[in-house]
């Protein structure tokens, strides 16, 4: 199965989805290049859930266009579901197969053979989400960490185009959301585009080469993380420098320097509120380091980020 | 580039993944074995017992000795295949909804039609394997009893075919039923009911519902599926039956049974298709409802109106004759009372199945506020006809118009028969019908598609449609208060078709304590009933616009 090669891997068109009389997606448009790695933000109820079900052909909008690889969605499902892979949230497994045969199915549901090519496949998953040990148990016996990573294996396993992946993170502990993440960034150096949502925006930013912020089913901006953040009104960024020994006289140096403000000093490090572009962050460290401060470490926290939809939410909450 | 390739064809069942993902989480050999031992040890005793007790205490030839095994072996085949395995259907589909698992056979690159075989052949493939293990004993009883290889193929052949239908009902009721245990004792519940009370419902003219069962195909055969002791009196029996009749023809009763099960086989598959391509479809399209809805009818009344002739129709004749109507007592008479009440049960019968299929076809508020958003944004300004969002208004409308045309000609086969001598119907009786029906099929489509939920829909129809005769039954009971259960009966739209014919039809035929209440409480309640439909259709057109105009 070959997708039509130069169209974009998704294009959304005036998406809409209704649940009676509530509007769950309003009119959306979205385009997303091959190889992307897109993120889809947004607070409980924007409509992440609801677009990304629709992407998944599991549930029919109300309107729209979509192509998924110059497919049409809603015309060429079948087409659609070859080249998909589908993870939701709080992704289930059966209780009657163990992890080798539950794989083998989706193998075989997805025709993939011979036998010998099938049974490959299963194991070379199996290794890359690093359950291999665990073959032979049963599904349900899997902790949270290790059932994420066995339905990622399932949706890994006809190699998708795309690969859309619905709150992938949630209920993972930190080991398992640093080997999820390794996961994703390997597929996306493989060209495979990756469309994923969540509520937490530390999550997304790391990894994505492009954000959209949904709110009540709108798109409240879209593109680059910086590009965002300048759409939804603030270019403020938090700052945290860590410094050897005490950092007063870095503080005192920054106190005049255009943009920054809010500074609190501790033991080792201070953090700050800076207002700028990223080349104006990237001057910043540079005057910090002419001055020769003993600088450790320079991170900006993404705080201000997530400030903006907890903002997002509140406003949404306020006005319903 | 991926490696999903084109879905396999949906017959080649046996490399169908569903049927194997099943084959290899059911047939494990720590969960069959227990079975397997279970199974064949009751099969194992009923074969012994019977066959050994006929053998040996018995006065019978070996070769009917032999033969004894043979119903209580399918008894237990069809507690295996049709009871448990229809619950395992049911309960299978919906273990899968509430794991969640279910929507990755949604997004799975299978036909519909593949995946509905896969789950209908799947899911019970234990009991499939369990019947089999019964298998040798049948054919050994089969094969020293001498029974006709016919015989076995026409038995078992609607035994396979019943066993599909009914898991079918089974994948139905997993596929709407949301809860696990419902779901399994819906499925079972079906196949108790087929076995139990549709046999008395063929007793009361509805005789086409018991080619659900294979109990007329088993009826056909009996005298080679019994010892030939046994079969003496049957082999006249069945030169009584002589087949399904049909209008003036008549069938091979395996072949009737195959066609009026392969039609609701078809129909199961149209609505499992129907869910599985699109989760928010209808259980049924419009036009398959009526079309279904039109041959069952034409079948109930091919099927009765043979049996008019010989008197079979009237339950009282059945009573008389008892288990075998070859005994039928010379003296007796068909009454009309008898023939009025026959066509009054038709009546609410049509009615019954009308309301299911009207719910089966009636789209919610969310229904149409989807179909008008999807059709104002393709430029079109009306819903398609006959789609999901339209109204089902029409459709019910014409089932009740067919419905009335066919009592009219069910009542008229039975009352101007020979039975009745000088009796005609009213030439009002099809306005009557028409109105009947047309009042009560109306008042539930308007009611639940004006109201747009089927739970207050449940609650109006209990309280509406079942509670006053459950009231009236009980002062039936007590033996001043016929007036007033009269009135509170006739509440229900269900037992109008029973009192239009009763009360309306022949006046001289009611009883004294009747005769003033039953005509004027039906006239009331259906002219009542008549102007609230028109005042809820009304108010249908008014919500329908509503809809449309909220839309922007």
């Amino acid at each position: 199965m070959s997708s039509e090669t130069g169209s974009p891997a998704l294009s959304i068109r005036d998406l809409r989805v209704d649940y009676g009389d509530f509007v769950a997606v309003r009119d959306i448009s979205v385009d997303i290049a091959r190889g992307e790695v897109f993120g889809l933000v947004g607070p409980n109820g924007a409509g992440k859930t609801s677009t990304f079900s629709v992407l998944a052909t599991l549930l029919e909008p109300t309107y729209g266009e979509i192509r998924l690889a110059g497919h049409d969605l809603l015309e060429d499902t079948a087409a659609v579901r070859r080249l998909i892979g589908y993870m939701p949230d709080l992704a289930p497994v059966p209780s009657d197969l163990k992890l080798r045969e539950f794989l083998n199915y989706y193998a075989r549901v997805h025709n993939i053979g011979p036998r010998q090519v099938r049974k490959e496949r299963v194991e070379e998953v199996l290794e890359l989400v690093n359950l291999s040990d665990k073959a032979g148990d049963w599904c349900h016996k899997m902790s949270r960490g290790q059932t994420q990573r066995l339905v990622l294996a399932k949706t890994l396993l006809h190699r998708p185009e795309i690969l859309i992946l619905d709150e992938p993170a949630s209920g993972l502990d930190p080991l398992s959301r640093r080997e999820l993440r390794g996961i994703l960034r390997e597929l996306a150096r493989d060209g495979v585009t990756v469309l994923i949502s969540s509520h937490i925006l530390t999550e997304l930013a790391e990894m994505c080469t492009s954000l959209c912020v949904m709110n009540r089913g709108e798109i409240l901006a879209s593109g680059s993380a910086s590009a965002v953040r300048q759409k939804l009104g603030s270019d403020i960024r938090t700052l945290r420098i860590g410094t050897y020994g005490s950092p007063t006289e870095v503080s005192s140096a920054l106190a005049d320097y255009p943009g920054v403000s809010e500074i609190i000093p501790a033991a080792d490090h201070l953090q700050l509120h800076f207002r700028g572009e990223e080349q104006d962050q990237a001057r910043l460290l540079a005057h910090l380091v002419r001055q020769d401060f003993p600088i450790t470490t320079f991170t900006e926290t993404t705080s201000t980020f997530e400030e903006i939809l907890v903002q997002v939410a509140q406003a949404n909450q306020a006005t319903r | 580039m991926p490696l999903s390739k084109s879905s396999l064809p949906a017959w080649k069942i046996w490399k169908n993944p569903i049927f194997l993902r099943y084959c290899r989480s059911r047939l494990r050999p720590k969960k069959l074995i227990p079975w397997l031992f279970i199974s064949l040890i009751i099969a194992g005793f009923l074969f012994a017992t019977s066959r050994q007790t006929a053998v040996f205490r018995g006065t019978m030839e070996l070769m009917d000795a032999e033969r004894m095994p043979i119903f209580p072996l399918i008894i237990w085949q069809g507690i295996l295949l049709f009871l448990f395995g229809s619950g395992q259907v049911a309960g299978g589909m919906t273990t899968e909804a509430d794991e969640r698992t279910l929507d990755y056979q949604r997004l799975a690159p299978l036909s519909p039609l593949t995946k509905t075989l896969g789950y209908l052949f799947g899911l019970p493939v234990r009991e499939y394997v369990l019947f089999l293990s019964t298998l040798p004993f049948t054919f050994w009883a089969f094969w020293q009893g001498q029974v006709p290889f016919s015989v076995f193929a026409q038995v078992y052949g609607s035994f396979m075919v019943a066993a599909v239908l009914y898991h079918l009902t089974g994948l139905v009721a997993g596929t709407v039923v949301r809860n696990r245990r419902t779901a399994f004792l819906v499925s079972m519940g079906v196949v108790f009911l087929l076995y139990t009370v549709v046999p008395y419902a063929s007793k009361f003219g509805l005789v086409y519902f018991q080619f659900f069962t294979i109990r007329p195909v088993i009826e056909d055969n009996l005298i080679h599926l019994t010892p030939r002791t046994f079969g003496a009196g049957y082999e006249t029996l069945r030169n009584l039956i002589g087949g399904a009749s049909f209008f003036a023809f008549s069938f091979p009763t395996w072949v009737y049974t195959l066609v009026a099960q392969g039609v609701l086989i078809a129909t199961g598959i149209n609505m499992v298709w129907r869910r599985w391509n699109r989760a928010e479809s209808h259980l049924l399209g419009k036009a398959w409802a009526l079309a279904l809805f039109l041959w069952t009818l034409f079948l109930i009344i091919g099927n009765a109106l043979p049996l008019v002739q010989s008197g079979d129709i009237f339950f009282s004749r059945a009573v008389q004759s008892g288990f075998g109507r070859v005994f039928t007592s010379t003296s007796w008479r068909a009454h009309i009372s008898e023939a009025l009440f026959t066509c009054g049960i038709f009546g609410t019968a049509s009615l019954i199945l009308m309301i299911l299929l009207t719910l089966a076809i009636t789209g919610t508020r969310n229904d149409q506020v989807k179909g008008w958003r999807r059709r104002l944004k393709a430029g079109k300004n009306s819903l398609k006809f006959g789609s999901d969002p339209a109204s089902s208004f029409v459709w019910a409308f014409a089932m009740a118009l067919g419905a009335a045309a066919g009592w009219f000609f069910f009542s008229q086969g039975i009352v101007e028969s020979h039975w009745f001598p000088g009796r005609d119907l009213p030439p009002f009786t099809f306005p009557l019908y028409a109105l009947t029906l047309l009042t009560a099929t109306l008042l539930f489509q308007t009611f639940l598609e004006a109201d747009g939920g089927v739970g207050k829909f449940k609650l109006w129809a209990f309280l509406g449609a079942i509670l006053p005769i459950l009231i009236s039954v009980v002062l039936f009971a007590g033996s001043d208060s016929s007036t007033l259960a009269t009135w509170i009966a006739l509440l229900s739209p269900l037992t109008w078709p029973l009192a239009v014919c009763y009360g309306l039809l022949f006046p001289d035929v009611m009883t004294s304590e009747l005769i003033r209440p039953l005509p004027v409480a039906t006239l009331f309640w259906i002219s009542s009933g008549a102007l609230l439909s028109l005042r809820l259709a009304l108010h249908l057109r008014k919500a329908r616009k509503e809809v449309r105009q909220s839309i922007s």
